[in-house]
């Protein structure tokens, strides 16, 4: 008999910790950008030519910047654009990055095929590729969604392939297979949901990395055009202003840190929280 | 076969106590656990694994220990490695080896009487072997650690000679080998070479040695045990599940259930006249050939092996027992009382139960 | 019916010449490529009602036959016939409905049932396969099966790893059955249980046996539990069949030298009796069995002949049928010997 369940929970508990800080993070970072746009007056593109670069104050919780603009509209807009981006990026390569991921795990001419094509991406550092695939195709918000979908989708497909391999031979989907269930509700019912915690695992990681990538991208001019308010531009334009206004370089790169961690810290928790499953059974 | 004489009536009996401090055993312990206490946390409070587990082997002999899985053998035989996994932790007892208290040793003294005095071999021989090396890179690995002063040219020599000791053919070549080029036997031979490459182990702890292999193979395995332990006067406990294992190779048997001992006898005191409900009701169970009529329904245990996390107050086997009593077995958890010299049983209602009877045998 | 009617009820399942080789894995290069010949060209057939139990050493082909009976793997050659109905080269809604007549139990409780899905929802699936509908009645035949073999139908709400050994693998039978299947195969049906169990569950499958006329292919390595449920045994080695008789025969009279060792060194839980290790050595690896016996190697009556030619399976008593080249030979002398035992002297 193995006795996982009780031990089990503990190690819930103890891991749920960075799981709860990172989701918490993450509601806060969301609902504060849903929210106030509906409690202030909030517009990130207004000038004020008579109150350029500001400190915060009362009026101004985060200061204004070179056009006046004010900072704390622009960052509660830029959530918007920013996990708008690395939302759609995300879902893209889950949605993709399953069908191919378990097309690769059944038939073994897709799997080499779809598994040239991946190594080939990721024989490239993430971001360089990133550059050169917007350099190509020019700066957009799309554009850039589908640049971090095709960095990300990889390791997506990898580990639905796994998966699918490790659990197709494995004896509850021979015992449904010998009952007489067809292949899609072989795959959709019995194999497919044994992936959805490490596929949450990398999930988490990309989105947090699609942040990254969207703010890196928008700081070299390749991701989203001006004025758009994405973090990554708010930074960009910063730079000159680093002594005079650092408000101005702060926000945004807090902004990116938090949510940054706060995916990190999800996507921790939910490894640590599956690990357990498989390797902390005590077998008395 | 070798076959070793049980161990004489006299050299068992222990120096009785009553009730549970009683202790069960030999003239010459070679191993002596007093009132061993394993406990793991878990959301009803600590569960106690092992709960009070009293139990000596004598030097020169073979106790079998059964009982099924989750009852707490594995965990009897890693606290004395003191090998507990955290978040378990021995919370009481001792286990008196060579007249010290392993489980007041550090980690520094212990190191030494791990697979020097005392050694393990478990079920799975690949696991117990590193896929990486060879057979004969293994071998002399643990004669480094143990035996610094050989040179290399001698202990090749030790290794092959051990090999031929367990029985392996052309052991020079399978030297150059590695594990995933043996077959499951001849790797089980080799664990147990490895096991014993000191040379002078005093307790060799087998969990489920034969459990992974056939039973012709498991013929062969456990022919060897019986033959180095009688040539090594070693005491070995032998953890199994198996009843026939047991019948055929130990001295002295051991039931477990639910993290007790339930009944301790000689092994032909044991099949002969078991008195533990727990035990008659497993020997009865057991279909065997020539025994009862063949698709007959078999006289089963009713209900399952209770979670220990959750066992009925009193008698452990009391949801199961068909002999049970409300007054009686509900309210105390029954001692372990002697009930003739080299026997123990864990029962409230021993004196009273029935002898106990196979069916006839049928002759085809 | 077919060529194979005989006086004989149609057996449910009929076994011709069937063989699967697997590829070698771990081997690249194409000269090193061998093939692992898990099934051999083996034949048998299986009475409605009665339980044929496969015997034999791990890796001799058992479950590899159990797989492709249930058509979870495809033959390379031979023929299986279920009821009557050749299932190797199968029209798919004939293969459909064929299919619904096999099922399996499986050997380990833990794995052979989907972790994350309700046991209600578990069972359900046979049910939906089958084309049962509305929702309420098939609810109502997954409480039935639930009761059929034992258990709580409440139990449908809760999730395989909340449930014993025991417990699972009653609803491991209870999805065999749901399907209303006429043969059922047992592939160590009770060795990953709790020995306490064993019984429980064998007394089930003897249960349903006997209520729903069931055949069993039983597959087992527990020679006391096989001459116990069946009615003929199979010994398997090596990817062949090398004896087969009615179990009583089998145990009274094994005459293929591999069913004797094993006999004598299965171990008998009764320390009066002693058995002993038969025979020495261990399967010969692929590469080795050339033309001979494949059982040479440690066959104690091997002469010369047995490394030139494989000996074929002959009849040698009614229904007793042995592949030796000397099994005239090998009949035990004297009626202590029956089982094999030793006593203690
Ligand atoms: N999918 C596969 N690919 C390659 N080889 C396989 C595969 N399945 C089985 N084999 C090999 O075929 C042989 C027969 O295997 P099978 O599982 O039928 O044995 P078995 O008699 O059921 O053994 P056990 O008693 O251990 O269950 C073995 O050598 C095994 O390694
Ligand atoms: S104490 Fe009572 S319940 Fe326990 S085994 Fe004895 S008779 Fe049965
Ligand atoms: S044919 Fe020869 S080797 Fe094979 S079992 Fe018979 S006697 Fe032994
Ligand atoms: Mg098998």
């Amino acid at each position: 008999m193995i006795i996982s369940m009780p031990f089990l929970s503990i190690w819930f508990r103890r891991t749920n910790a960075m799981l709860i800080t990172g989701s918490f993070m993450l509601l806060l970072l969301l609902a504060g950008s849903i929210i106030a746009p509906l409690l202030f007056a909030l517009d990130p593109l207004a000038i004020d030519a008579t109150r350029k670069l500001e400190a915060p104050s009362a009026t101004y919780l985060l200061g204004t910047d070179e056009f006046g603009r004010d900072t704390f509209a622009r960052i509660v807009y830029g959530a918007h654009v920013s996990l708008r981006v690395a939302f759609a990026a995300t879902a893209l390569t889950a949605v993709v990055g399953i069908i191919l991921g378990t097309v690769s795990g059944q038939s073994r001419l897709a799997d080499a095929i779809i598994g040239r094509i991946s190594d080939s991406l990721l024989v490239f550092p993430g971001f360089v590729l990133a550059i050169m695939i917007l350099a190509a195709i020019g700066p957009a918000e799309i554009n850039v969604v589908l640049a971090v979908f095709l960095l990300y989708v990889p390791r997506v497909i990898r580990t639905v392939r796994a998966s699918v391999i490790e659990f197709i031979t494995a004896d509850f989907v021979q015992a449904a297979r010998s009952v007489g269930i067809g292949n899609f509700r072989l795959l959709a019912v019995h194999v497919l949901p044994n992936a959805t915690g490490p596929v949450m695992v990398q999930l988490s990681f990309g989105f947090a990395w699609a942040i990254l990538v969207e703010a890196g991208l928008s700081f070299l001019g390749l991701g989203l055009p001006p004025p758009s308010p994405s973090w990554g531009n708010m930074i960009s334009d910063a730079r000159e202003f680093i002594r005079t206004a650092p408000w101005l370089m702060f926000a945004p790169g807090a902004m990116i840190s938090l949510a940054v961690l706060s995916l990190n810290l999800i996507g921790d928790g939910l490894r640590d929280m599956l690990d357990p499953r498989l390797q902390n059974k005590i077998n008395l | 076969m070798k076959h070793v004489a049980p161990i004489p009536a006299e050299s068992q009996t222990g120096t009785s106590g009553s009730g549970t401090t009683a202790f069960h055993g030999a003239a010459e312990p070679a191993l002596e656990i007093r009132g061993l206490q394993v406990r793991f946390p878990s959301d009803q409070g600590p569960v106690s694994v092992i709960d009070g587990i009293d139990l000596s082997i004598a030097k020169g002999e073979i106790l079998g220990l059964v009982g099924e899985s989750g009852c707490g053998k594995t965990m009897l035989a890693r606290s004395i490695l003191r090998l507990i996994p955290p978040p378990g932790r021995v919370t009481g007892g001792k286990i008196m080896f060579d007249g010290v208290d392993l489980l007041g040793l550090n980690h520094e003294r212990m190191r030494p009487i791990r697979g020097d005095k005392i050694a393990i071999v478990l079920q799975e021989p690949m696991t117990s072997l590193n896929p990486a090396l060879r057979i004969g890179d293994q071998i002399t690995e643990v004669l480094k650690a143990h035996r610094p002063l050989l040179s290399q040219a001698e202990r090749n020599a030790l290794a092959s000679d051990l090999l031929e000791q367990v029985g392996i053919q052309m052991a020079s070549q399978r030297l150059t080998q590695y594990p995933h080029e043996l077959s499951g036997g001849i790797r089980q031979r080799v664990v147990i070479a490895m096991a014993l490459v000191c040379g002078d182990v005093r307790l060799l702890i087998a969990d489920e040695p034969t459990t992974a292999l056939d039973v012709t193979i498991q013929a062969q395995i456990l022919e060897l045990f019986t033959r180095l332990q009688a040539e090594r006067r070693m005491a070995v406990l032998l953890i199994t599940h198996d009843l026939g294992v047991i019948a055929q190779t130990a001295h002295r048997v051991a039931v477990m259930y639910a993290g007790r001992i339930v009944e301790i006898a000689e092994v032909n005191q044991l099949f002969d006249s078991p008195r533990h409900p727990y035990t008659r009701g497993l020997l009865l169970s057991l279909p065997r050939r020539g025994v009862g009529l063949p698709k007959s329904q078999l006289p089963a245990i009713a209900g399952s092996v209770p979670k220990l996390s959750n066992l009925p107050s009193g008698c452990s086997f009391y949801d199961r027992c068909p002999h049970h009593l409300e007054d009686r077995c509900q309210v105390s958890v029954p001692a372990l009382e002697e009930t003739r010299p080299g026997s123990w049983v864990r029962c409230h209602r021993w004196r009273e139960l029935p002898a106990f009877e196979l069916p006839a045998d049928v002759k085809p | 019916m077919n060529s194979f009617a005989t006086a004989d009820p149609e057996p449910i399942l009929e076994v011709k010449d069937l063989v699967k080789h697997f590829a070698s894995s771990g081997s690249w290069s194409w000269q090193q490529r061998r093939k692992t010949r898990a099934v051999d060209g083996i034949s048998f057939k299986l009475l409605p009602g009665s339980t044929l139990a496969l015997v034999g050493e791990s890796g001799c082909g058992k479950s590899t036959t159990a797989k492709l009976i249930l058509q979870l793997l495809e033959p390379d050659s031979g023929d299986i016939r279920l009821c009557g109905e050749s299932v190797t080269k199968p029209k798919k809604n004939a293969l459909r409905r064929l299919r619904r007549n096999v099922q399996m139990v499986f050997q380990d409780p833990y794995a052979s049932l989907t972790p994350h899905l309700k046991i209600g929802a578990i069972l359900r699936e046979p049910f939906l396969v089958k084309g049962v509908r509305p929702r309420y009645e098939i609810n109502e035949r997954v409480r039935f099966v639930l009761t059929a073999v034992g258990l709580d139908p409440n139990i449908a709400q809760r999730f395989p790893h909340e449930l014993s050994g025991g417990q699972r693998q009653r609803v491991g039978i209870a999805r065999a059955i749901a399907g209303e299947p006429r043969l059922i195969v047992c592939d160590e049906p009770v060795s990953a249980l709790d020995v306490s169990i064993r019984s429980q569950i064998i007394n089930l499958l003897l249960d349903l046996q006997k209520s729903c006329g069931l055949s069993f292919l039983f597959i087992s390595h527990d020679l006391d539990l096989v001459a116990h449920v069946s009615d003929v045994v199979a010994v398997m080695y090596l990817g062949k069949i090398v004896e087969q008789a009615p179990a009583a025969t089998f145990f009274a009279q094994p005459r293929h030298p591999y069913s004797q060792a094993l006999l004598a060194s299965s171990p008998i839980p009764d320390p009066r009796r002693r058995t002993k290790p038969a025979i020495r050595g261990e399967i010969m690896a692929g590469t080795e069995l050339g033309a001979g016996c494949r059982f040479r190697n440690r066959c104690p009556l091997a002469v010369s002949l047995c490394a030139a030619a494989e000996p074929e399976l002959q009849t040698i008593t009614e229904s007793h049928e042995v592949a030796c080249h000397r099994a005239d030979e090998t009949a035990y002398t004297h009626e202590a010997s029956q089982f094999q035992t030793h006593a203690n002297k």
